[in-house]
C-alpha cells in the first residue's frame, strides 16, 4: 500500500515516521492523541482521488485533515489509517470578471481568500473561524465551523455555491450547478436535492471536500463596534434577539462567564456593524435603541478593542486560560439561552471545588447566528497535569450530555456527540443509510458517526 | 537550556497553526507538520512525555529548521520555538545524533576557530594595509565570514570608521568564532568555550563599544553572551546602528551620488532576532541618488535567505532553492542590486543572484563608495 501511495504523491510526500504520526495525532483541542498509520500530503485533487482508490482497495480508514486547528477532534483518527493532509491543495480561481464568486481548493486559508478578493474590491461574507489565519476552507466546511460574521450571514452553508468532493471510491463529484460539466459552481439549489448540504459539517464521513465555490460581496466601506453591559442574562438575550430580529449586526457575541472586567455586570454583549457609512450610522442608532430597551449600559471603546484584534484576542485568552482546552457547543433559540446558561453555571458551581483543585477553568458565551444562538462552553486546563487533562475530557462529555439533553443541537459529531446523535432514531438512521450508500466499507473517518 | 526546563514553554502552544501558512520556509517546501513550529513544539512535547525518542531520523528533521524566527513573529502566544529547538538539538548533539556535517563543522571550529576550517594565518590578511591596534575604545569584531570570505566588507568598514574619526581596534588572531553556529547546532560546550575566550579578549582590549558587520555575530554578542555569561562591560553595536549615529552626528559625508534602485534584504538575525529594521533603511535613504524599493516580504515578515551555512551540504535541494526564492523576489522588482547587512546572507544569496544578474553585497560597501573611501568594491 505504501509503495502505491508513494507512486501517487511521490515518496517525499508519504511518511510513517513516528514523530510525523505523533504530529498528526492532535488538533488544537485536548482530545487524547491517537496515532494514524501513515500520512500523505497530496498536491492535487487528482492525487486525493487516487489515494482514496488505494484506501478503498485495502479497506483502510482515511482521515482527512485541513489545518488541524479545530477543537472537536475531527482530524484526530479514531481508527488507525491514512491521514490525508489537504493543505497542499491551495489554488484560488476567480473566473468571472466581476469576481461574483470565488473557487478555492480545500487547503486555501481564509485570510488568503480575503486578501485576493480585496485586490478586486470584493470580500467574502464570513471571515472564517477563530483560527482564520491558519484554518482551511475545506476543513472549516467539513466541521461546519462558526465564523466571524454569522450574525449577518448565518452558518457556512449560506455562503457556499457548490462543492467538489472526492468520494470513498475515488470518484469526484461536483454539486449544484457544476454537476453539469458545461457549467460552473454558481448555484447550489438546482438539479433536485441539495447534495452540497450533505457534506457541510459531515466531518469527512461522507466524502472529502476538494474544492469550494463561495459567494462574494462588494467590500464594506464602514465598520462600527459596540459593547454593552447587562445586569441579567434575560436582558442580554433580549438585546441579542433585538439585533437578530432587525438584522442589524454583522457579528455579535455575548460574554457570560467570565465577563471581561472592562464590561462588568452579569453579562456583556459586543457587536460589529458593517456596510456603507450611512447604513452603519443608521444601524448604529437602531442598535442603541434596542440596547436601551434591554437596559444595557454602554461600554465605550471595548467593542472596537475586541473586534480590531478579534482573532488574536481569542487565541491569547485561550492560551492564558489553558493552554489545554475543549469546547462543547450547539444551537438553540435565542430566548431560551438564559435557561440553558443557568444550567451550565449550576453544573460548574457543583464542581467548583474540584475544578479549583485541578486548576480547571471554564468560559461561557454565545454567538448570534441570524436566527439562533450558539452556546460555546470552553473548558481549560494545563495538559501537563495528566489528572486535570483526564478530568476535562470527562467534563466535556458530562456537559455535552447536559446541553444536548437540554435541547441544544450540537454542531459537531465525532468524539463529543456522535453517541448523543445516535439517540435521535430516525435522523441517525437516515444519516447511517446515506453513509452506507456513499461509503459502504466505512473507510471515511470511521468512528466519527 | 535543557528541554525539561522549557516544559511550560512547550505546553504554552495551543496548536492554532498561525505559524504554518506563508510563514515557515521549510514547511512551504516539505509540507509535513513536523517541519514547522507547531510540529516542532509538539515533537518536543512527545519527547517530554516519552512518547517519542531521539533518533537519527528525528535529528535530520529537527536540523532542517533555519531558526529564522518567523514563526515566533506570527505566534500570538510568543512561544519560544527557537529556544525549544536549540534545547532539542543540544540533546541530539550530546547523543551523537546530529548530522555528520555539523560534527565536521565543530571539528573545524575546534581546530581553526572558524566554521569554514580555514587556517588561522589567513584570518588577518584583510587587515594588512591598516596596522590596527589590539586595544582601543571601539573594537571591530570582524566575524569569520568577513575575515575569510568577504575581506572587502571588513576593509570598507575600517575605512568608513577611520574617515569618521574613529580609531578602531581588533582582536586579530585572537578573535574566535562568536559561537552562534555551535549553540544553534546544539554544541553548547564548544559554544561556551568560544564565548569565554572572546569575552576575555574583548575585556583585555579595553573596549567600551564592540561593533560588528555580521548579523549572526551581533545576535550572539548582544543576546547570547549576556544570557550565558552575565552583563557585559561593553556596548554591542551592529555597524548599521553605529553608522546611523555617525550620520546623525554629521561625521559621515556622502560625497558621491549613487544612481541606483536597490532593494534591502533584512537578515533574520538582525531583524526578527534583534529588531533592527529602521537603521539600515535610514542609512540607505541618506545616500544621495539612491532609491530603495522594498520586496513584498520585508522587515518583520522578511523571508530567510536559507540561513545555516551547512544547509546546502545537508539538504542540498533546499539549500539551493531557498536563496533562489528570495532572489526571485528581488528580481521581480527589476533591481540590479540587493543590499543586506550580513555576510552569511550575502554568501547564500550570491549564488542564485549571479544567474539573475543581480549584485548582492553588504551595506558598508555601498556606504564606503558613497563616501568615496573604497571605490566600487563589490566587483
Amino acid at each position: 500500500m505504501y509503495s502505491l501511495l508513494a507512486g501517487i504523491v511521490g515518496p517525499e510526500n508519504v511518511s510513517r515516521e513516528d514523530f510525523e504520526l505523533w504530529c498528526y495525532s492532535r488538533d488544537a483541542g485536548s482530545v487524547f492523541p491517537q496515532l494514524p498509520e501513515c500520512v500523505v500530503t497530496p498536491k492535487s485533487k487528482k492525487q486525493v482521488a487516487e489515494v482514496l482508490k488505494v484506501a478503498d482497495r485495502y479497506k483502510k480508514p482515511v482521515i482527512p485533515r485541513g489545518a488541524g486547528s479545530s477543537m472537536c477532534g475531527a482530524p484526530v483518527p479514531l481508527k488507525r489509517g491514512i491521514v490525508i493532509d489537504l493543505t497542499g491543495l491551495k489554488r484560488i480561481k476567480i473566473q468571472d470578471e466581476g469576481g461574483l464568486f470565488v473557487r478555492a481548493e480545500a487547503g486555501v486559508i481564509w485570510t488568503e481568500i480575503i486578501e485576493v478578493l480585496k485586490q478586486r474590491g470584493r470580500g467574502i461574507g464570513l471571515e472564517g473561524p477563530w483560527s482564520a489565519p491558519s484554518a482551511t476552507v475545506g476543513g472549516s466546511i467539513a466541521v461546519g465551523a462558526i465564523c466571524m460574521g454569522t450574525a449577518k450571514y448565518g452558518g457556512l452553508g449560506t455562503q457556499i455555491l457548490g462543492l467538489e468532493v472526492a468520494l470513498a471510491d475515488g470518484s469526484i463529484v461536483k454539486t449544484g450547478s457544476a454537476a453539469n460539466p458545461k457549467n460552473e459552481m454558481v448555484m447550489r439549489d438546482c438539479n433536485g436535492a441539495d447534495l452540497t448540504g450533505l457534506f457541510i459539517g459531515s466531518h469527512g464521513t461522507l466524502g472529502i471536500i476538494t474544492e469550494v465555490s463561495l459567494k462574494t460581496y462588494p467590500l464594506h466601506q464602514a465598520e462600527a463596534y459596540y459593547a454593552y453591559s447587562f445586569e441579567s442574562l434575560e436582558d442580554a438575550a433580549k438585546a441579542v434577539y433585538g439585533l437578530a430580529k432587525d438584522e442589524i449586526a454583522f457579528d455579535c457575541r455575548m460574554f457570560v462567564y467570565p465577563v471581561p472586567e472592562e464590561i462588568g455586570g452579569r453579562a456583556g454583549v459586543v457587536y460589529m456593524l458593517k456596510g456603507s457609512t450611512s447604513q452603519v450610522q443608521e444601524l448604529g442608532e437602531k442598535s442603541k435603541k434596542i440596547m436601551r430597551l434591554a437596559h444595557g449600559k454602554n461600554i465605550p471603546k471595548f467593542g472596537e478593542q475586541y473586534y480590531k484584534g478579534r482573532f488574536t484576542a481569542r487565541v491569547k485568552a485561550f492560551g492564558e486560560a489553558g493552554p489545554g482546552w475543549l469546547e462543547v457547543a450547539g444551537y438553540i433559540p435565542i430566548l431560551r439561552y438564559p435557561d440553558i446558561a443557568k444550567e451550565i453555571i449550576n453544573f460548574w458551581e457543583k464542581r467548583e471545588e474540584e475544578a479549583k483543585k485541578l486548576n480547571v477553568k471554564w468560559s461561557l458565551g454565545a454567538l448570534l447566528e441570524t436566527h439562533s444562538i450558539n452556546i460555546p462552553v470552553a473548558i481549560f486546563c494545563n495538559e501537563v497535569k495528566r489528572e486535570a487533562w483526564q478530568r476535562i475530557n470527562n467534563y466535556w462529555h458530562e456537559l455535552a450530555e447536559l446541553m444536548y439533553e437540554g435541547g441544544v443541537s450540537p454542531y459537531w459529531i465525532g468524539h463529543i456527540s456522535s453517541h448523543i446523535v445516535k439517540r435521535w432514531g430516525s435522523y441517525y438512521q437516515l444519516y447511517k443509510r446515506i453513509k452506507k450508500t456513499l461509503d459502504p466499507d466505512n473507510t471515511l473517518n470511521p468512528g466519527m458517526l | 537550556m535543557k528541554l525539561k526546563d522549557l516544559t511550560e514553554e512547550v505546553y504554552k502552544c495551543i496548536r492554532c497553526g498561525w505559524c504554518r501558512e506563508k510563514v515557515c520556509p521549510i514547511r512551504e517546501e516539505l509540507g509535513f507538520e513536523s517541519t514547522y513550529a507547531r510540529g516542532i513544539v509538539l515533537t518536543a512535547r512527545g519527547l517530554l512525555e516519552k512518547q517519542l525518542n531521539y533518533s537519527t531520523r528525528l535529528a535530520n528533521r529537527m536540523y532542517l529548521c533555519l531558526e529564522c524566527a518567523n514563526c515566533m513573529e506570527h505566534c500570538p502566544l510568543d512561544v519560544d520555538v527557537v529556544g525549544i529547538m536549540n534545547a532539542m538539538r543540544q540533546d541530539l548533539a550530546k547523543a551523537g545524533l546530529a548530522p555528520e556535517i555539523f560534527k565536521q563543522v565543530d571539528l573545524y571550529v575546534d581546530s581553526t576557530k572558524n566554521p569554514l576550517g580555514i587556517e588561522r594565518s589567513e584570518m588577518v590578511k584583510w587587515s594588512e594595509d591598516f596596522n590596527l591596534p589590539r586595544k582601543g575604545k571601539v573594537l571591530f569584531f570582524v566575524g569569520c565570514y568577513s575575515s575569510y570570505k568577504f575581506p572587502k566588507t571588513a576593509r570598507a568598514t575600517v575605512r568608513i570608521l577611520h574617515q569618521a574619526g574613529i580609531d578602531v581596534a581588533y582582536l586579530a588572531e585572537e578573535e574566535w568564532c562568536c559561537g552562534i553556529a555551535q549553540y544553534i547546532d546544539g554544541s553548547a560546550d564548544l559554544a561556551k568555550r568560544l564565548m569565554v575566550h572572546n569575552l576575555g579578549e574583548i575585556k583585555n582590549s579595553g573596549a567600551k563599544k564592540v561593533v560588528t558587520t555580521c548579523a549572526g555575530c551581533y545576535t550572539s554578542l548582544k543576546h547570547e553572551y549576556p544570557k550565558r555569561m552575565g552583563e557585559l562591560p561593553f556596548q554591542v553595536l551592529h555597524i548599521t546602528e553605529l553608522l546611523e549615529d555617525l550620520i546623525n552626528e554629521g561625521k559621515i559625508d556622502f560625497k558621491n551620488k549613487i544612481k541606483k534602485r536597490v532593494t534591502y534584504h533584512d537578515p533574520c538575525h538582525l531583524g526578527r532576532h534583534s529588531g533592527l529594521y529602521d537603521e539600515p533603511r535610514k542609512i540607505l535613504n541618506h545616500i544621495p541618488g539612491l532609491q530603495l524599493v522594498e520586496m513584498p516580504r520585508n522587515r518583520e515578515n522578511t523571508r530567510c535567505c536559507g540561513g545555516e551555512l551547512v544547509l546546502i551540504n545537508v539538504f542540498p535541494e533546499l539549500g539551493k532553492k531557498l536563496p533562489e526564492i528570495r532572489v526571485d523576489e528581488a528580481a521581480n522588482l527589476g533591481v540590479n542590486d540587493l543590499v543586506t547587512s550580513c555576510p552569511l546572507c550575502v554568501s547564500n544569496l550570491r549564488i542564485p543572484a549571479k544567474k539573475r544578474k543581480i549584485k548582492v553585497y553588504d551595506l558598508p560597501l555601498l556606504v564606503a563608495e558613497a563616501m568615496g573611501v573604497d571605490g566600487k568594491c563589490w566587483r
